[in-house]
């Protein structure tokens, strides 16, 4: 018989439908195997459906549980003095090796049975939930309840005995099955909220950077000015010097005018010589390509930044380079702008102290360059040291900074392969920057 | 009609047998599990038929044959199972088997009839 459609049903009274109908092609199926197996004589009761908690009234019960799309079961129920007699043997006055004997007969027989059965009339039931997967035959002496579950029961009548058999389907699956696809748009939807979100916190974040290189160039431009001021006003100097011999003597000295101009020059030359730096220092930090060049040019090119800032809080700066000038390869602004965060942060936490001083020490070591920065501080404690490269994690005072630096320090330093980090074996603060003395470009 | 002896390690494929066997006239003398068991009890029935089972525990079909024929080698033997294999099907009729039958031939009445019984006359009757 074969079960209507090959979509599940979707109202309770078709899914009923369903199962009433896997009922009867299952009691059919089982009828005509028992017939052929052991030429019993069956007459087939109708399949009804029950929809309560059930208590089998037989003792011997096989079982085949099926999965998929959905979950159910394949019943075999009757006394087992009637499975023995079906196979040819009475259980009544037999001793209990005899009978464990004839049990082991109805266990494995009914079990073959029921495969075959549950094989045959399983076939409609898979057209209408595909996949169905059977488990092997359990077998129960005793007595055993279901839980409450749509069922078709179909009873065998004989003359051996009565042979119950009960099929049910059990939806359950479905609605997993159901509150899985939820779950996923749910999980989908989520997905793309977080992405969102992340997306801004991108946003917000490159602004943030850019910002804070911002700062840092209002900072060398503030540097740059006084770098350029002083020997302006040495111009001036000079300049009156002349106007005051040009106006006041009759007889004009010549050779101190000379003097006085060769100092302009000399001066000038300096200024452009400045200037020129800054032309560098600007133009690697629009094209980004490493290129190769002396550590103390990179040093003097940051110290031009920082010199007047710390000239104004009274730190004294002390730079140490080794004899041998290394050549490295990197990106110049980048390099320099690490340095002048590890300097502007030394100057932050050394201009309240008694005793203000900063160091800059290079080494020049086998494959890298080594800068480190100690100033007249105590150093970090462990639980600060653990966050200070994150973003946003600050210990200046509001508006003196967004915390960013040393985190887009430590992302400069990733990317050339390089190292970053406190320096625990100084007893004063210190920080140490290794950079390699070949560029590797490092992924962001 | 025949004396026959069963061997196979499937209780399920015994009881049928032994019930179909019966009800066509046939006298079971014997019931054994596995290879080494049905040798044994060949030696002790000497029946007129031996339906052996291929797959079995212990020595397989194809050793009992062989077992068998060394103590009787003009014994009938009948070989079962579920393999289809013609490889091994055809080996053993080449080592002295005389017929082979198809498990899921046996389930069904008719089948039986048609395919188990008829294969089982026809051995027995040849000389």
């Amino acid at each position: 018989m074969a079960i209507s459609g090959q979509t599940p049903p979707k109202d309770d009274s078709s899914f009923a439908d369903t199962i009433v109908k896997g009922g009867e092609k299952y009691a059919e199926t089982l009828v005509s195997t028992l017939e052929n197996m052991f030429g019993m004589k069956l007459s087939r009761g109708k399949s009804e459906l029950i929809e309560h908690r059930k208590t089998t009234g037989k003792n011997f019960s096989v079982s085949i549980l099926f999965t998929g799309m959905v979950y159910g079961e394949y019943i075999l129920n009757m006394d087992e003095q009637t499975a023995g007699k079906i196979l040819g043997n009475d259980l009544v006055g037999k001793s209990e090796s005899e009978v464990n004997k004839i049990r082991d007969d109805i266990t494995e027989t009914f079990c073959e049975v029921l495969n075959i059965v549950v094989g045959e009339s399983v076939v409609p039931l898979n057209q209408v939930y595909k996949k169905l997967t059977i488990t092997p035959p359990r077998v129960y002496f005793g007595t055993v309840t279901y839980p409450k579950v749509k069922m078709a029961k179909t009873v065998l009548t004989s003359d051996l005995g009565e042979i119950e058999c009960f099929v049910y389907v059990d939806r359950m699956k479905l609605d997993i099955a159901a509150s899985y696809k939820e779950a996923l748009v749910s999980v989908l939807a989520a997905h793309k909220e977080l992405q969102n979100a992340m997306k801004k916190l991108q946003d917000q974040q490159s602004l943030l950077v850019q910002n804070e290189k911002m700062a840092a160039l209002g900072t060398m431009a503030a540097g740059v000015a006084h770098e350029i001021n002083t020997p302006l006003s040495t111009v001036s100097v000079y300049n009156g010097q002349i106007k005051e011999i040009v106006e006041d003597k009759a007889e004009v000295d010549r050779k101190a005018v000379l003097d006085l101009l060769s100092s302009i020059e000399e001066t000038i030359a300096r200024i452009s010589k400045i200037t020129n730096g800054m032309k560098t220092f600007a133009q690697q930090a629009r094209s980004d390509k490493p290129i190769s060049i002396q550590v103390s040019k990179i040093v003097e090119s940051a110290q031009m930044v920082f010199e007047k800032a710390l000239a104004e809080k009274g730190i004294k700066f002390l730079s140490i380079f080794p004899t041998d000038d290394a050549t490295i390869e990197c990106r110049l602004s980048e390099i320099s702008q690490v340095l002048i965060n590890l300097v502007t942060n030394s100057s932050f936490a050394t201009e309240k102290l008694p005793v203000k001083w900063i160091k800059l020490e290079v080494k020049n070591l086998d494959a890298v360059v080594e800068f480190k920065i100690t100033d007249s501080g105590s150093g970090i404690s462990p639980e600060i040291e653990k966050k200070i490269f994150d973003p946003f994690f600050t210990t200046k005072d509001f508006g003196q900074g967004a915390g960013l630096g040393l985190s887009i320090s430590k992302g400069i330093i990733d990317q050339h392969g390089g190292k970053i980090g406190v320096d625990r074996s100084s007893t004063n603060t210190c920080f140490y920057v290794q950079v390699p003395k070949k560029f590797i470009a490092k992924a962001a | 009609m025949a004396k026959i002896m069963l061997c196979d390690d499937s209780r399920t494929m015994l009881i049928l047998f032994e019930r179909k066997l019966k009800d066509a006239g046939h006298e079971i003398v014997g019931k054994a599990a596995d290879g080494e068991e049905g040798i044994k009890l060949y030696n002790e029935k000497r029946p007129e038929l031996t339906l052996l089972d291929i797959t079995m525990p212990n020595k397989d079909g194809r050793e009992a044959l062989q077992g068998i024929l060394q103590l009787n080698s003009s014994a009938k033997v009948i070989m079962v199972s579920a393999l289809k294999e013609e490889a091994v099907i055809n080996d053993c009729l080449k080592n002295g088997a005389k017929a082979f039958i198809e498990k899921n031939k046996v389930i069904k009445d008719e089948d039986f009839k048609k395919e188990v019984l008829s294969v089982i006359d026809k051995v027995l009757k040849a000389a």
